[in-house]
């Protein structure tokens, strides 16, 4: 039991960060209907700077170039790469993010080569025994971070005029336009935000129990994309919700592997894919999507 | 002169050429109506004004010319478009469908709630549905709404797409009283495109379009 609940807590707490990638790559995708498949390597790009800076300017002073230039980098992809090839299709638009992606991680893990780089966290490998049950503080610091910034994230989206003419312009970029919205503006916004939550992700990924970002953290955050997928990838609920069911599966399967070993090794690692497969043959347009991934 | 002057206006839609040489003239505060079958290209005329179809010619509103600039620059300079397929958008509130509204003008914060009452004393009926989301809304509903949302950028210029379309013939005309209301109260430049003959009767002006081309209706004696 105890077991059990360890492993609940830690995947929520991975879920949340995954949803916080997921919340960038849906945020994308309603505001310019581009599957962005360069997000892992903003997220990379966002840790490789904390993870470099840290130990000349300090952690925090660190993490907050890291978010500031995932933002730049994400708003750059759009200006120079999206924005410019808007007569293109959105399926073609999204394998000229797989070509960013490429670009970006070739050369980011060329830079990580063998190291494994430490975050500079002040958690380090500190752990809270609350009531018999073990957990990591960076995962307890995760959870509430992820927390914090995606109900920030939705009362913006929800309140703010940035909110509502973003979600506008998901539902009708020509009328959005009609009203004054600046669509340019609201592309790159969605860009530098995703760019922003992936890079606070990197950070969640990359502190104990891992023991740092090298050249295969990338891989981690390769899971938000089930998690979007099965959410839904028009729809901020199904992030949060793909998130967590990603995370909890997770944790839940890594956690058992012993029990279930009759499923093959590294069930943990596949079980999201498996997940998402299983949901989308039910729903294919995701939990609470709109819209089906074969129409993009 | 203020108000609105289209010389030499050509559009298409890729090779096909739908309008050949367009002349308008709306003087300022005046209400023009735009009638002509199917097909005529009245709205892409208007399509063309509000900068979603790329034209050639002039088209100069108070001195500024419109042609070659983006929809949502143009809305800014004071154009408003109520396309025919309304655009109201459904899964946003009535409310936030009028704070979009007022996202043209130059301060889109300021007097929010005074522009949402004035909308009201026009359209009473978008009151009681202020939290619902618009695709709730009846088809005429949210056809008040398109209109009021437009109110909201406050503009000079609005254009209007066939707007009583698929109302019932009371409301209708009632609706045309609302819209002449607006002009004498507001002194809002209109230009209205209708297959209903009864907008004559609150037009200064009168055109009709034909095949990509335009005739003065008032000037010929057509009508
Ligand atoms: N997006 C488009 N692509 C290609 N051709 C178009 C497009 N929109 C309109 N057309 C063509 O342009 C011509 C004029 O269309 P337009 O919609 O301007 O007519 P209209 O006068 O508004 O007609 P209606 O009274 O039926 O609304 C038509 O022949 C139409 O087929
Ligand atoms: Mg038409």
């Amino acid at each position: 039991m105890i077991t059990f609940l360890e492993l609940l807590v830690n995947g929520i707490s991975i879920g949340a960060v995954y949803a916080l990638i997921a919340l960038g790559f849906v945020v994308i995708f309603k505001a310019t209907e581009v599957v962005n498949f360069a997000h892992a390597s903003l997220l990379l790009a966002g840790g490789y700077v904390v993870a470099r800076l840290h130990p000349h300017v300090g952690f925090w002073l660190a993490l907050l170039i890291g978010v500031a230039a995932a933002a730049l980098i994400g708003a750059l992809v759009e200006f120079l790469i999206i924005r410019r090839s808007k007569a293109s299709s959105h399926g073609v638009l999204a394998i000229v993010t797989i070509g960013v992606d490429i670009v970006l991680t070739t050369e980011l893990t060329r830079q990580i080569g063998a190291e494994v780089l430490a975050m500079g966290d002040p958690w380090e490998s500190g752990v809270l025994h609350i009531g018999g049950v073990t957990i990591a503080e960076t995962r307890i610091v995760a959870l509430v971070t992820a927390t914090v910034l995606i109900a920030a994230f939705l009362l913006a989206f929800k309140f703010t005029g940035w909110g509502v003419a973003m979600r506008a312009t998901a539902e009708d970029p020509e009328t959005a336009a009609l009203m004054g919205v600046r669509l340019g503006r609201v592309s790159l916004s969605a860009w530098a935000v995703a760019g922003a939550l992936a890079a606070v992700a990197a950070l969640f990924l990359c502190v104990f129990p891992t023991p740092g970002l090298d050249r295969s953290s990338s891989l981690a955050a390769l899971k938000a994309f089930p998690a979007a997928i099965l959410g839904g990838l028009d729809s901020t609920t199904g992030a949060l919700v793909g998130g967590l069911i990603v995370g909890v599966t997770e944790a839940l399967m890594t956690g058992y592997q012993d029990d279930l070993s009759f499923l093959g090794r590294g069930i943990g690692d596949v079980a999201p894919f498996l997940v998402m497969i299983v949901i989308l043959l039910l729903r294919p347009a995701g939990l609470f999507g709109t819209k089906e991934l074969a129409r993009v | 002169m203020t108000g609105l002057r289209v010389r030499e206006l050509r559009a298409g839609y890729g090779a096909a050429r739908v309008l050949h040489g367009v002349e308008l003239t709306v003087d300022e505060g005046e209400v023009a109506v735009l009638l002509g079958p199917n097909g005529a290209g009245k709205t892409t005329l208007l399509r063309a004004l509000s900068g979603l179809v790329r034209a050639r010619g002039t088209a100069g509103f108070d001195g500024v010319a419109l042609l070659g600039r983006a929809p949502d620059e143009i809305a800014r300079l004071g154009v408003s478009h109520v396309t025919q397929e309304d655009g109201t958008f459904g899964p946003l509130t009535v409310e936030e469908n009028l704070r979009l509204g007022a996202m043209a003008r130059r301060r889109p914060r300021h007097g929010v709630s005074e522009d949402v009452a004035r909308v009201f004393t026009y359209f009473p009926v978008l009151q009681a549905h202020l939290g619902q989301p618009a695709g709730t809304l009846s088809g005429g509903e949210q056809r008040m709404l398109a209109i009021g949302r437009a109110l909201m950028a406050r503009p000079r210029l609005l254009l209007l797409d066939e707007p009583t379309r698929g109302l019932a013939p009371q409301a209708a005309v009632r609706l045309f009283r609302v819209l002449r209301s607006i002009n004498r109260h507001e002194r809002t430049t209109m230009i209205i495109v209708e297959h209903n003959v009864t907008a004559v009767e609150l037009a200064h002006r009168a055109y009709r379009v034909e095949s990509g081309r335009i005739g003065d209706l008032r000037r010929s004696g057509r009508w």
